[in-house]
């Protein structure tokens, strides 16, 4: 949880400089975000080639294990298409953003650069809100609807901020799962959100 | 966005490349200070645009509903396969990921049981399914 109030504390601080007018202009003019967000892309790849713990999983894994992720997935993008019924945007800039699975950091970033800070903004609260949501909601839906539906609203936050509370609800035995489903997702959202954004 | 996905890629290959080198980890932890770096200029973006700032109640009212309707697809697809996981899977690479990992001792003390036991046939599932049903 400290890593989301650092990153909202962040997003907050220069919407607050922005207001007051304390930042120059030429920032606001000059865009120079794409080459850090270059960058970043890079050093995400970096992080994804130098972890070992994908290769293991995958090595040892049963195909089903994937089906979870799948559900994710599938579920997601149709609910948010569904939605973008609802809404003035696109069902792929709603789906972009759904494709976030609640790792909103890396979404909400992509999305600003290829959409627009609106979309952008919105990709970063309804992401947050999804993590939240299964913050709070993770001993109910452990009880009405099963462990793994606690653990597919969580997104690709069960490795570490859901991981927690996921494990004292649903048990320790759903700690593999859990894992597998976010790292699944976690390295599918550069994909699926630039590839909804391109469409 | 071929550029983006192009730089990941190759990102990759270098952290293939670097793997178990200090580079490597050194390079992973500048993805956070990135990432804050880039969320501090949508908010200067945010807050430096007039028009977006007043309809933020609307983009947050968006947002939710994005994450309602989201999270409901994810749980009635859950719902259609739930019955694939009536027992966790639990296969050795939780031993493995729980030795190498801080919160491993319980966890794979837990684990070790129901592995042993099905150590002879080919899956944890076949092994436990008898004392489930």
């Amino acid at each position: 949880m400290n890593g989301s109030l650092m990153i909202l504390f962040f997003f907050g601080a220069g919407v607050l400089l922005a207001r007051l007018g304390v930042v120059p202009d030429y920032f606001i003019e000059h865009d120079m975000t794409l080459y850090v967000l270059w960058a970043l892309m890079l050093l995400v790849g970096v992080s994804m080639g130098a972890d070992r713990r994908l290769g293991e999983m995958l090595r040892t894994l049963r195909p089903c294990v994937l089906l979870l992720p799948l559900a994710t997935t599938v579920g997601t993008f149709a609910g948010t298409a569904l939605a973008s019924l609802f809404l003035v945007y696109s069902a792929a800039e709603c789906m972009a953003v759904g494709a976030g699975f609640a790792y909103y950091s890396l979404s909400s970033i992509f999305i600003t650069q290829y959409k627009g800070p609106e979309l952008g903004t919105i990709a970063l609260i309804s992401n947050i809100a999804r993590e939240l949501m299964t913050l709070l909601f993770t001993p109910l839906l452990v009880r009405f609807l099963g462990p793994t539906a606690a653990i597919s609203c969580g997104g690709a936050s069960t490795l570490d901020t859901t991981l927690p509370v996921i494990t004292r609800y649903a048990g320790k035995q759903w700690i593999f799962i859990s894992i597998v489903h976010a790292l699944v997702l976690d390295f599918s959202v550069p994909f699926w959100v630039t590839f909804f954004c391109g469409i | 966005m071929f550029v983006a996905i192009g730089l990941m890629f190759l990102g990759m290959l270098a952290g293939f490349l670097l793997r178990g080198r200090p580079l490597a980890a050194v390079l992973s932890r500048c993805v956070t200070p990135a990432i804050v770096l880039l969320l501090f200029a949508l908010g200067i973006s945010v807050g430096g645009n007039r028009t977006l700032m007043s309809a933020l109640p609307e983009l947050g009212s968006a947002a939710v509903l994005l994450t309602l309707f989201g999270v409901g697809g994810s749980l009635v697809c859950v719902l259609c396969i739930r019955r694939f996981f009536r027992q966790p899977p639990e296969p050795e690479a939780l031993k493995a990921f729980c030795a190498s990992s801080a919160a491993g001792n319980s966890c794979s003390a837990r684990v070790a049981a129901p592995v042993d036991s099905a150590a002879g046939g080919n899956s944890a599932g076949k092994g436990q399914g008898g004392s489930h049903s």
